[in-house]
């Protein structure tokens, strides 16, 4: 399944961002090192201080406050309903996410699906955040399996744009945000081979609605028909920031693993849903053209396949 | 006296016509969950909260995302219990009854990994840091412990233990995997597969570029990898490898494309040479190896599939 990839490392000066970098390899592969002097459109920050690092990532972006305006609404979507290692994003991430989005001075934040106290309770930062962490409103009744109800979904039909999505269900919440943030996990998918922030999307659909992700097309496995629908669903609402965490990720028996762990101390961050895709799919071990949903999402205009052709800023810290 | 034989008689006969004709007369009906361990049949251990159960299409209200590929092998039932003890340790096990034993092998292979240490167990058992698996007849078991903990991990072969003793079924790996049978060359890491989407998990040839067989196997040997498909027919087999044929030329991931007398061999990007042989009703792939060098190993191939 996996092939072995060949690496350059490229090393900058992380505490001085605008410093001229220092000429060398880089961990990504295919990938010519960005300019410290543009703006970039991905950053990826490499380390084991997850909390941190995604502090820094976001930072290097422009900051919070370049996608959650003051006083916006924000609909926060995190993949953490599994329960293995590596099947679900590290929790110091996800606590580093709020923090910035609470101090860039949204007036709400919203979880747009359940996540669980003891998700929280795996980071070591719970303590010293608890309390604004159970501050963060939450669509209680998209849980796993979700069932429609009206007071908390939506169903849309027909799915404007939608090639194979003909009609979906999903969390009002996630339309109605001012600002969307998509904390995904990069790992290996049974069905879709890898599944990072688009597929994340099916996270604010009903279980009957991602059920027809997967038998909607009349045949019983149809990986085609699943990608365009995934696809087709993240039409409906653009992820204005995508955090993902590719520290460590299975690359095998995905999504609920138990399986084969990979450590690549990585946090990758931008608005460019394709690109980060792309580069999450490349560490598990294909090649971004591989996955269906990837070349899907790049000829719907969700963003860029070939990451090179974006200024990706990679920082060691 | 005579009266009390033929009512013994009588007892007798309406007994034994009892058993042959209503068999749950003297035999409980079998349900999933009764090879799983009950309270109380480990000593400080329970069930945390119950039983789950989950039959065909329903799969997707238990396993949130990756159930296609238990449906692709063949999918019946499953039965999900969650253990704790008083020290709030916890473990999960899961039965899975699949359609045959050849989808609970596949199934155990496409989940295992070469990081797996066998253990003594079902037809075949792999034991990880957290998690162990086996199959048994139609059934793939998984046990997964919350915790790295070598204390649980003992429990948990137990309470594998317990589940493999109920399992009555033998079973058997399919035939098909005689075609590794070979000499001098040892294949391990076998997968058995059923569809596109447990070859998607093992290997990437090409979207619908290896498409229609009916089951494949897939074994490792140092830096070679065999891959055998099996068709329903001939005329079937020969069409998919046209189709074949002709993906792997337009695939640019692929050059160097050479017709051969009995198929074609190419090359990937790093260099490593495929050949693509068409046998019968089967496709056999060959990477890593070149196509005079692939003849003594394809002549023992086809002498397996003859059998």
């Amino acid at each position: 399944m996996a092939q072995k990839i060949n690496r350059r490392r490229f090393i900058a000066d992380t505490g001085k961002f605008g410093a001229a970098a220092i000429a060398g390899s880089l961990t990504l592969p295919g990938q010519s090192f960005g300019s410290l002097f543009s703006s970039p459109d991905i950053v990826v920050v490499n380390g084991v201080n997850y909390f941190q690092n995604t502090i820094r990532a976001i930072e290097a972006l422009g900051g919070m406050g370049k996608f959650v305006p003051k006083g916006s609404k924000v609909g926060l979507l995190i993949n953490s309903d599994f329960e293995d290692p590596g099947t679900y994003v590290n929790p110091d991430i996800s606590i580093a996410s709020v923090k910035m989005i609470i101090e860039a001075g949204a007036s709400e934040i919203t979880k747009l699906q359940v996540v669980k106290p003891e998700y929280w309770q795996r980071s070591s930062h719970f303590e010293d955040h608890k309390d604004f962490l159970a501050s963060l409103k939450e669509v209680s009744s998209n849980t796993f399996p979700a069932e429609y109800n009206d007071a908390d979904f939506v169903k849309i039909s027909p799915v404007e744009g939608g090639k194979s999505l003909k009609e979906t269900e999903v969390v009002k919440a996630w339309l109605d945000c001012d600002v969307f943030v998509n904390i995904a996990i990069g790992k290996h998918h049974g069905s879709t081979f890898i599944t990072g922030a688009l597929k994340n999307i099916m996270g604010v659909s009903t279980r009957k609605a991602n059920v027809s992700f997967h038998l909607g097309s009349g045949k019983k496995n149809d990986p085609d028909y699943l990608a365009q629908c995934i696809v087709d669903q993240n039409l409906l609402r653009k992820t204005d920031l995508c955090i993902a965490d590719c520290t460590k990720f299975i690359i095998n028996n995905g999504p609920s693993g138990p399986g084969d762990i990979r450590t690549e101390n990585k946090i990758i961050v931008g608005n460019d849903i394709v690109a980060i895709d792309a580069l999450c799919t490349r560490l598990v071990g294909y090649e971004p053209d591989e996955i269906l949903t990837n070349t899907k999402g790049f000829e719907a205009g969700l963003g860029q396949l070939d990451y090179s052709k974006l200024n990706v800023l990679e920082i060691t810290a | 006296m005579t009266s009390r034989i033929w009512t013994n008689r009588l007892y007798l006969i309406t007994i034994i016509v009892h058993a042959f004709c209503f068999p749950s007369f003297c035999q409980k009906e079998f349900k999933i969950n009764d090879l799983l361990p009950g309270s109380g049949d480990f000593e400080n251990w329970k069930v945390k909260d119950s039983i789950e159960i989950y039959t065909g299409e329903n799969l997707f209200s238990y396993i949130d995302g990756g159930a296609d590929i238990y449906l692709e092998y063949g999918f019946k039932e499953v039965a999900s219990c969650k253990y704790t003890n008083f020290a709030s340790s916890s473990f999960r096990i899961e039965v899975y009854k699949m359609t045959s034993d050849s989808a609970a092998f596949g199934i155990f292979t496409i989940n295992s990994s070469e990081k797996g240490k066998p253990v003594d167990l079902g037809n075949k058992a792999l034991l990880y840091d957290y998690y162990l698996d086996f199959w048994k007849g139609s059934y793939f078991v998984r046990c997964t412990s919350g915790q790295r903990d070598n204390g649980l991990m003992d429990t948990l072969k137990l309470f594998a233990g317990y589940v493999n003793d109920k399992i009555m079924e033998t079973g058997r790996e399919p035939k098909l995997t005689n075609v590794f049978r070979v000499d001098k060359t040892e294949f391990r890491n076998i997968k058995y597969i059923t569809g596109i989407i447990g070859l998607g998990n093992v290997f990437n040839f090409g979207h619908g570029a290896i498409a229609g067989f009916r089951e494949g196997v897939i074994g490792y040997s140092d830096d070679k990898i065999l891959f055998t498909f099996s068709y329903p027919d001939d005329r079937k087999c020969r069409e998919w490898f046209a189709s074949a044929k002709g993906k792997m030329q337009m695939n640019q991931k692929y050059s160097d494309y050479t017709q051969m007398e009995n198929g074609f061999t190419i090359k990937d990007k790093s260099g490593s040479s495929f050949c693509f042989i068409p046998y019968k009703r089967f496709i056999i792939i060959i990477k890593g190896m070149g196509w005079e060098e692939a003849q003594p190993l394809l002549e023992q191939i086809r002498k397996n599939l003859n059998n």
